[in-house]
């Protein structure tokens, strides 16, 4: 995984670099619009990082470079800016992500897999969380390794979780994407459905516990060390 | 503050005591003038009497009589009348012909007088002691003699019919003073009124300028051009005053905005650091601080919030963003969100990102407090429009109730947390027309309830 890393404060680069690195990927960090467009242009990266405020312009220009272009590359924008309509002009910008400084490593790290994960992006077709693994195209579910027999409809649900880890999936989106306007739902029925998943994965200490948000939705969270 | 002495009290008192004045002046000036055209009048009809006295003498038969009709005789014939007249001769001072009254000794004509060939006289009237007679001594020349004639009548009080006079202006035409008096008055006071009614509308727009409505000013347009002056000067000082603010709000929100690389530089670099267990350490510490700094900066934003007449919010779109922000520090922390929402949009006049953060903050210090296993519940009703936060602790003490709001202020130091959050939930709210409300909440815990204006 090549990630791009536009940001001027050279001492952050670095260490956002080595901590990137720490956590696999490679990165290449630029200071400027110019050397950063240049980079884009000879190298594949799988997601950008992208500071708003540089020496030679705005990130939003980078931004709308890359949207106008037709790359649907994911930009993640990591800004000391939080006001509402930079958030706002970001996200309509075409960015896929913002992050506001200064920001957890772990938490940088993990929206960068989040954006990895999404339909679109280049990516592996296994998604892991915890000891657990679900290949998206076989539809083979595995704990440390070992196969797991899992429903359809509970693999169905385990991607839409595993697809936004340590994120809410509001209950709404669980029910359109597991069912047809033709199944006849109740208001319990995805309960029902993740309780099962629940009891299957318990056993096989996956390192990975769903929360029920009653009112909200599901979250299917990474159980620390 | 002593209220100053009313402009209206101040205008009427005057004008009355003017008015009154000017109807004192008036009859005054009537008095007079009736007094002296009146005597006026007496002289001159004396003068012409005299006149025609002199211009009727004549020598007949070596008596001096005088040609004129009886009827202007007849009041010197009548005795109850003190008219009287006399034809003396200049030389002798002999009197030649006389009737009626005594018409007094011979007026020495004043050399000022040469000119004239007369001259007004007084004396005392010889039967009652107090009266005077007014006479007029008018020399002439009659059939060769140096003659003179004197004709008297009694100075008689003119103010009997001056006071005829008057009573019949007055009846006839003099009450028209005292409505035209309170007309004035009245006019007065409608006039002040309608001038100062614009002073008391500006005064409701003053009443609402205030921090968070700063920019408010003061419609000079409407205002008596005298008072424009005292308008733009206060308009002006208000200015200065905004100015003022802004620049330390701005200070504030600068300051914690600049705060944010180096804190991201310091946290980028513990979360590197090899040694785990002393990055735990210092990174519980330093997110206390980059903590307070975000509060700080969300100090100074709620101090400039302003809601937009147009801007709404959805109240549960709010508490299940709130919910979803939350939900993973939450459950890392041993603890559940729980919304309790209507399906449909509950709308209210806002901003929803404040308003995320008033929540985000009340849900913040729930989770704080709540103990492990337990949920902290956000509901939000829509007749009226509320949104509720609670937690399952130990609630707070009634004397603590209104001190959480206050800024700084914590129940120790131990507990992490700036003593901000409830300070921007109240500013938040009272941006928003409403309000935030502490309460023990049904079976333990604290309950704080937003209300907004529906």
């Amino acid at each position: 995984m090549r990630i791009l890393l536009v940001e001027d404060t050279l001492r952050l680069a670095a260490l956002v670099s080595q901590g990137l690195q720490a956590n696999g990927f490679t990165v290449d960090s630029f200071a400027t619009l110019e050397d950063a467009s240049a980079a884009l242009r000879t190298v594949v990266y799988q997601v950008v990082v992208l500071d708003l405020g540089l020496p030679d312009g705005d990130g939003f220009d980078l931004l709308k470079t890359l949207r106008q272009e037709k790359q649907s590359i994911p930009v993640l924008i990591l800004t000391a800016r939080d006001g509402v309509e930079d958030r706002v002009r970001g996200l309509n910008g075409g960015a896929d992500d913002y992050l506001v400084k200064p920001f957890a490593m772990e938490e940088l790290v993990a929206r960068i897999r989040a954006l990895l994960r999404r339909p679109g992006a280049s990516l592996g077709t296994v998604l892991t969380c915890g000891r657990m693994a679900l290949d998206t195209v076989s539809r083979e579910v595995s704990v440390a390794g070992q196969a797991l027999a899992v429903p359809r409809r509970e693999t169905e649900a385990l991607e839409l979780l595993l697809r936004r880890a340590g994120r809410v999936v509001p209950k709404r989106a669980l029910e359109e994407g597991l069912y047809s306007f033709d199944d006849d739902i109740s208001s319990n029925t995805v309960e029902v459905l993740l309780s099962r998943l629940r009891k299957r994965l318990l056993p096989t200490s996956p390192g990975v516990a769903i929360h029920t948000l009653r009112g909200v939705g599901y979250m299917l969270v990474e159980e620390e060390a | 503050m002593k209220a100053g002495p009313s402009l209206l009290h101040r205008i009427v008192l005057r004008l009355s005591l003017t008015t009154a004045a000017a109807i004192l002046c008036a009859y005054s000036w009537l008095w007079f003038e009736f007094q002296s055209s009146i005597s006026s009048l007496r002289e001159q009809s004396l003068i012409e009497s005299a006149r025609l006295l002199a211009e009727s003498v004549h020598h007949d038969e070596g008596q001096w009589r005088l040609a004129l009709p009886a009827h202007l005789l007849a009041p010197y014939r009548r005795a109850e009348q003190p008219y009287g007249y006399a034809i003396r001769d200049q030389v002798n001072g002999a009197i030649l012909l006389h009737e009626g009254a005594d018409v007094g000794p011979v007026p020495h004509l004043r050399p000022e007088d040469e000119d004239e060939d007369g001259v007004l006289y007084t004396f005392p009237a010889p039967d009652s002691g107090d009266g005077e007679m007014l006479g007029e001594y008018l020399t002439f020349t009659a059939a060769g003699h140096a003659l003179g004639v004197q004709v008297v009548r009694p100075l008689a009080r003119e103010s009997d019919l001056i006071d005829t006079v008057l009573l019949d202006f007055f009846e006839d035409g003099g009450w028209l003073a005292a409505p035209f008096l309170i007309a004035l008055l009245a006019v007065s006071i409608l006039t002040i009124r309608g001038t100062l009614k614009p002073l008391r509308d500006i005064s409701q727009q003053a009443e609402r300028i205030g921090p968070t409505a700063p920019g408010v000013r003061l419609c000079a347009t409407a205002v008596p051009h005298e008072v424009q002056p005292l308008v733009q000067a206060v308009n002006d000082a208000l200015d200065r005053l905004e100015e003022g603010y802004r620049v330390q709000r701005d200070f504030t929100a600068d300051a914690a905005h600049e705060l944010r690389t180096p804190l991201a530089v310091l946290i980028a670099h513990i979360d590197t650091l090899p040694d785990r267990q002393t990055a735990r350490e210092l990174r519980r510490d330093l997110d206390g601080m980059a903590h307070l700094v975000e509060q700080l900066l969300r100090v100074a934003r709620s101090e400039a919030l302003v809601i937009q007449p147009d801007e709404q919010a959805d109240l549960a779109e709010v508490a299940r963003g709130v919910a979803e922000y939350l939900a993973l520090v939450a459950i890392r922390a041993g603890r559940l969100i729980e919304v309790e929402a209507p399906d449909q949009p509950v709308r209210v006049r806002g901003q929803a990102d404040a308003l995320f953060h008033a929540v985000r903050n009340l849900v913040e210090n729930g989770l704080r407090h709540t103990p492990a296993g337990t949920a902290v519940v956000i509901t939000v009703e829509a007749r009226p429009p509320l949104i509720r936060v609670r937690d399952h602790g130990p609630g707070i003490p009634d004397e603590r109730k209104e001190l959480v709001f206050q800024r700084f202020w914590r129940a120790d130091r131990q507990t992490p947390g700036s003593g901000l959050g409830l300070a921007i939930v109240r500013r938040t709210m009272e941006a928003h027309g409403g309000q935030v409300r502490v309460q023990d909440a049904p079976g333990g815990g604290a309950e704080f309830c937003l209300h907004f204006v529906p």
